[in-house]
């Protein structure tokens, strides 16, 4: 430990944003050698050794989102950009950001944005100048002018006008040559206007996707560059254009998958469009670089496949890259190649949280510094990051989102693909079987799509429930298909059997692909809701499937049911030894003290106290059957003829059974909120206060778990069903009915939500504050 | 005294071309039979024939192609100033080879053309006050095809008038062709083009858009094997028997043009630059009178084309 700083700089050497920029990429910069760069370099290298022969290549990048595609794209340009061999023939560098959009929004940002207008000018009066010079170098009269020409020393315009060349025919000559790589003349046409003063304003505004001015269409230029097959022809002639003459291209296209993708298929002229821009590039010395999401490479198909170099996945990030990764971004802050505050077993469970995803692992990274240092103040030095550190962390900031705007977002996709939904439905009231989402789908009345919303997943006892909860849907109704959404982290261990148990991979949110990817889903899994029709065969397959899967779920439902057994039994141990312990402490108190202690005195400090009155006066608000019962009371001791219809009136409001799982889940609710405060109560009774003002990690740990406690409890509980108790008021019985404001399921539903993250968030800022 | 660079030629402010006879009448005996120019104008006396009153059941569109300097402008104006010569005081030129831009819309060159023709008609006395009418709203209208016609019609014919109209240069083939169209009785159109290839492969519809004659195609080229040393010869930029002026050998304008494509422009204009200089040289030197004005040898030509502007 002698080479650790006597204390550790309180600078974060993560990044909290994590998100590659490319164009920001420079020597700075920190970069892993993982296979993928490696590999790529290499590529890029070979590219950029001098050749006579066209060195041209494709390289395509497919990865998930945050896996560093754009890290590699940014690390391959700056590579490119720094390691042309010769200084004066340095690879001219362009990079596309795809934003949602098409080829021709790509194209404009290439011509206008990365290639100005006097750089592809100048690019022309080259290739113009060894045009000439090519003419004049066959007589030794002008060789040494050509010699001129060739290198830069001679304005071909200049040259051509002062010696009263003949420059229509050199024109022509070029145009010829450049049309060689299209079959749309018009390249031909208007590159070489770029050299005639009067046309370059036209031929650039064309070049840059506008419509064509008249000067150009009397020359027969007719359209403007606004079709995905004109703008890729136009990006291969650029790309040719700009790797004469032993010169180097390299063009950048990140993130493909805005431009072609399973929801934004390109057209076959597209296709074949794109097939020989990739052509053009290979024949030439340019290097077209492609990254994005893996759909981008099928969509596009097996032709375009062919012609692309090398696929390089974008692998994970493994234990020893993020270590290494850890290394050097504490080397950066000068604090040498140290490891500390992780661990390699620390490493090793955020790998394996974040399944290898360099984003996620960055981010974490830096909040598990910041958290580590908070918790060693005084020593930073000592600060420790343990997997208990990492699983709380992750919970708070893997999904970087709430759960209501992912609510919201699946809302949106729902009503995007036209499917009716219903929310918080139990397939079956007796077993834990709810769905987020229930979304009848198929030609039975009862089949449909369950979908399940769930936070991070990183213990066993969180893993079990999704499993249970999966089975017991799937149990529920004979056709049914269950996704499952996390919004958050999984441990990788738990991905396989939960694979199994719903009906795909679980979907891990993310605010990129969430979307697509759940429409993506939901298409698919509902046409296997759809009847084959005349298709016998299908038929078949699917019903062995749903007898497989219904196996599968026989079996394990009982393996559920042994481990809940083993779970009772040694939970009732546990219970047994605390009520033991707990007799011994009472019997071991005095007297007097029990006698004077006839309730549980309130330790909370008022903000949290609010906070669950407000929750129990919301529940209030919406449940008043036991006000209307004491308003029919008080009416039948009055007038007899009004009691009669009061009592009437009452009655009414219970011929439907559903009033009575609506009282049941009132009632819950309440012994919920009660319960849960009585455990907030009894934390801040033996909460110890530390001298920072932060609670002990033990105490963080505890308040936690018993926040949690809640939410489980509180996602069993139907919310909805409270709304079949909005038609009792104490106006059933005097009729009146706007002396009741109508009770908002909304806010209170909202108010319970929120109830454990406000009450968690609430009590540590009251012990902050008495610290 | 005899100008002492046989290049130059008198009467232009460029000092080397193109050549005007019809303004300028020595330039007659500048011509020389390079670059195919001879054959291109005997083709087009051929093509009008002899009685040039032909012109008068069908006009005529010719159109001269080439590169740049190949010697177009030069040849067109010859043939202008041939038909006049023919036909004397019934024959207007018209000469608006300036009066459009190759980077205006072809119909701007178009009506312009016809505006101008207006003004001359006018300023010649050729139209009464209707004729004027006549014509200005035929060009409001864009109708230039009914503007010709009637000009063909109502003022050249009725004055037995032959009207030559050397054209602005194009690079558009539709242009050439609506010239094609208008090639009306009494009107002769001379166009240019040096967008060879375009033209040529627009030709049949050019064909077909001319009246029954023929519209007349003359195509002047490079330089041949001798051509260039034909040219210096004609100038006189080869004799030896003045002192005082300088003179070129046939072994180095043989160096100059072999191995590569030339147009005549560009040869004249190497000699007469490089002629200038050596004179210049030698007037400051004092060489000039004393005879001692020599050879203009390949380094002349060579070092001329080093000191030209355009190095970067």
């Amino acid at each position: 430990m002698s080479d650790r700083p006597r204390s550790a700089p309180s600078d974060n050497p993560f990044v909290p944003a994590a998100v590659a920029k490319p164009r920001e990429f420079d020597d700075t910069t920190l970069s892993i050698p993982t296979p993928a760069i490696t590999e790529a370099v290499s590529l890029v290298d070979a590219f950029l050794r001098p050749s006579a022969q066209p060195a041209g290549n494709v390289i395509a990048i497919q990865g998930e989102y945050g896996t560093g595609k754009s890290h590699l794209v940014g690390a391959l340009l700056h590579h490119a950009r720094k390691h042309s061999d010769d200084e004066d023939r340095r690879a001219r560098v362009a990079l596309l950001e795809a934003r949602p959009a098409t080829f021709v929004d790509l194209y404009r940002q290439l011509i206008g944005d990365e290639l100005k207008k006097e750089d592809v000018h100048d690019q022309v009066r080259e290739f113009y100048a060894h045009v000439l010079a090519d003419e004049l170098s066959a007589s030794p009269f002008t060789s040494d002018i050509a010699e001129l020409l060739r290198n830069g020393e001679l304005d071909p315009v200049e040259a051509s006008d002062s010696m009263n060349l003949m420059e229509s025919r050199n024109l022509d000559l070029l145009g010829r040559v450049l049309a060689k790589v299209t079959n749309n003349p018009a390249f031909g046409i208007a590159l070489p206007l770029l050299l005639r003063p009067d046309f370059a304003d036209a031929a650039w505004e064309w070049l840059t996707g506008h419509q064509p001015d008249q000067v150009l269409v009397d020359r027969g230029i007719t359209h403007p560059i606004a079709t995905e097959e004109l703008a890729l022809e136009a990006m291969g002639v650029l790309a040719l254009l700009y790797s004469q003459r032993g010169r180097r291209f390299v063009l950048a296209i990140d993130e493909m998958n805005k431009v072609v993708s399973a929801s934004r298929k390109p057209s076959e002229n597209a296709v074949e469009a794109f097939q020989k821009m990739l052509e053009v590039f290979a024949g030439a010395q340019a290097l077209l670089i492609l990254a994005g999401l893996p759909d981008y490479l099928d969509e596009l198909g097996g032709a375009v496949r062919q012609r692309i170099g090398r696929i390089i996945p974008v692998s994970p990030l493994t234990v020893a890259n993020t270590v290494e990764y850890i290394k050097q971004s504490q080397a950066r802050l000068g604090r040498g190649r140290m490891l500390d505050p992780f661990t390699e077993n620390t490493v090793r469970y955020l790998v394996k949280l974040t399944d290898g995803n360099a984003r996620r692992i960055i981010r974490l990274c830096s909040h598990l510094y910041r958290r580590a240092v908070d918790a060693s103040p005084r020593d930073p030095a000592r600060a420790r990051i343990n997997e208990a550190m990492v699983r709380e962390v992750a919970r708070e900031h893997a999904g970087a989102t709430t759960t209501d705007h992912v609510r919201n977002e699946i809302r949106q996709v729902l009503a995007a693909l036209g499917l009716t939904y219903e929310r918080d439905i139990w397939m079956n009231p007796e077993t834990d079987s709810k769905a987020d989402y229930w979304v009848p789908f198929g030609s039975d009345a009862n089949s449909g799509c369950a979908l399940v919303l769930n936070e991070s997943v990183l213990n066993q006892s969180e893993r079990d429930a999704l499993v249970n909860r999966a089975t017991f849907l799937q149990s529920a109704v004979e056709r049914m298909e269950v996704v499952l959404v996390v919004v958050g982290l999984v441990d990788a261990d738990f991905m396989p059997s939960l694979t199994e148990a719903f009906s795909v991979e679980p979907i891990i949110y993310d605010q990129y692909t969430f979307n697509d990817t759940l429409s993506a889903v939901l298409e698919r899994q509902l046409s296997l809701l759809v009847d084959p029709g005349g298709d016998v065969l299908p038929g078949v397959r699917e019903q062995f499937t749903r007898l497989g899967r219904q196996q599968a779920n026989t079996q394990r439902m009982l393996e559920q049911a042994m481990k809940t057994l083993t779970s009772l039994r040694a939970s009732s141990e546990r219970s047994l030894n605390q009520l033991q312990r707990e007799v011994a402490e009472f019997t071991a108190a005095p007297l007097a003290q029990r006698v004077a202690e006839p309730g549980q005195p309130t330790r909370l400090p008022p903000v949290v106290h609010t906070l669950f009155v407000t929750a129990r006066t919301s529940l209030d608000s919406l449940d008043q059957v036991d006000a209307t019962l004491r308003a029919m009371f008080a009416a039948t001791e009055g007038d007899p003829v009004h009691a009669i219809d009061a009592r009437v009136a009452v009655r009414a409001q219970f011929r439907s059974q559903k009033v009575f799982s609506a009282l049941g889940v009132s009632a819950m609710l309440r012994l919920l909120l009660v319960t849960f405060q009585d455990g907030v109560n009894e934390w801040f009774r033996t909460y110890v206060p530390s001298p920072s003002g932060r609670p002990y990690p033990v105490d963080r740990e505890r308040l936690g778990a018993l926040c949690r406690a809640y939410d489980t409890v509180y996602e069993y509980i139907p919310f909805f069903q409270l709304e079949e108790l909005d038609q009792f008021g104490p106006h059933l019985v005097d009729g009146n009915a706007a002396i009741v404001p109508v009770p908002q399921l909304g806010e209170a539903r909202e108010l319970f939500n929120r109830l454990s993250s406000r009450v968690h968030a609430a009590a540590l800022e009251s012990v902050a504050d008495v610290g | 005294m005899t100008d002492p660079n046989p290049f130059h030629v008198p009467g232009l402010r460029s000092r080397i071309g193109p050549l005007c006879p019809y303004t300028e009448p020595t330039h007659k005996d500048y011509y020389v039979a390079v670059d195919h120019t001879e054959t291109a104008f005997t083709a087009f006396q051929e093509s009008l024939g002899e009685d040039l009153t032909t012109l008068h059941d069908d006009g005529r569109l010719t159109v001269a192609l080439g590169w740049d300097g190949c010697g177009k402008t030069s040849l067109l104006n010859r043939c202008a100033a041939w038909v006049k010569a023919e036909l004397g005081k019934s024959c207007h030129i018209l000469s608006l080879a300036d009066a459009g831009r190759d980077n205006e819309p072809r119909e701007d060159r178009e009506n312009r053309v016809f505006k101008l023709l207006i003004h001359e008609f006018r300023d010649r006395d050729l139209l009464d006050d209707n004729q004027h009418a006549e014509l200005t709203e035929a060009l409001d209208k864009g109708d230039l095809n009914f503007g010709y016609l009637y000009a063909s019609k109502y003022v050249l014919k009725p004055k037995n008038l032959v009207l030559v109209v050397l054209l602005p240069r194009t690079e558009i083939p539709l242009e050439v062709e609506n010239y094609a169209r208008w090639a009306y009785p009494y009107i002769v159109f001379l166009a240019e083009s040096r967008k060879v290839e375009s033209v040529n492969e627009h030709w049949s519809a050019i064909e077909s858009a001319h009246n029954s004659a023929l519209p007349i195609r003359l195509k002047v080229g490079t330089l041949d094997n001798g051509d260039g040393w034909a040219f210096v010869q004609s100038r006189k930029g080869d004799r030896t028997d003045a002192p005082n002026y300088p003179f070129v050998s046939e072994e180095t304008i043989r160096r100059v043009t072999e191995a590569r494509t030339l147009s005549i422009g560009e040869l004249h204009k190497l000699l007469y630059g490089t002629y200038q200089e050596v004179l210049k040289k030698g007037k400051a030197s004092g060489a000039i009178g004393s005879g001692s004005m020599g050879e203009v040898t390949l380094l002349d030509l060579m070092e001329f084309h080093f000191r030209r502007p355009g190095r970067q």
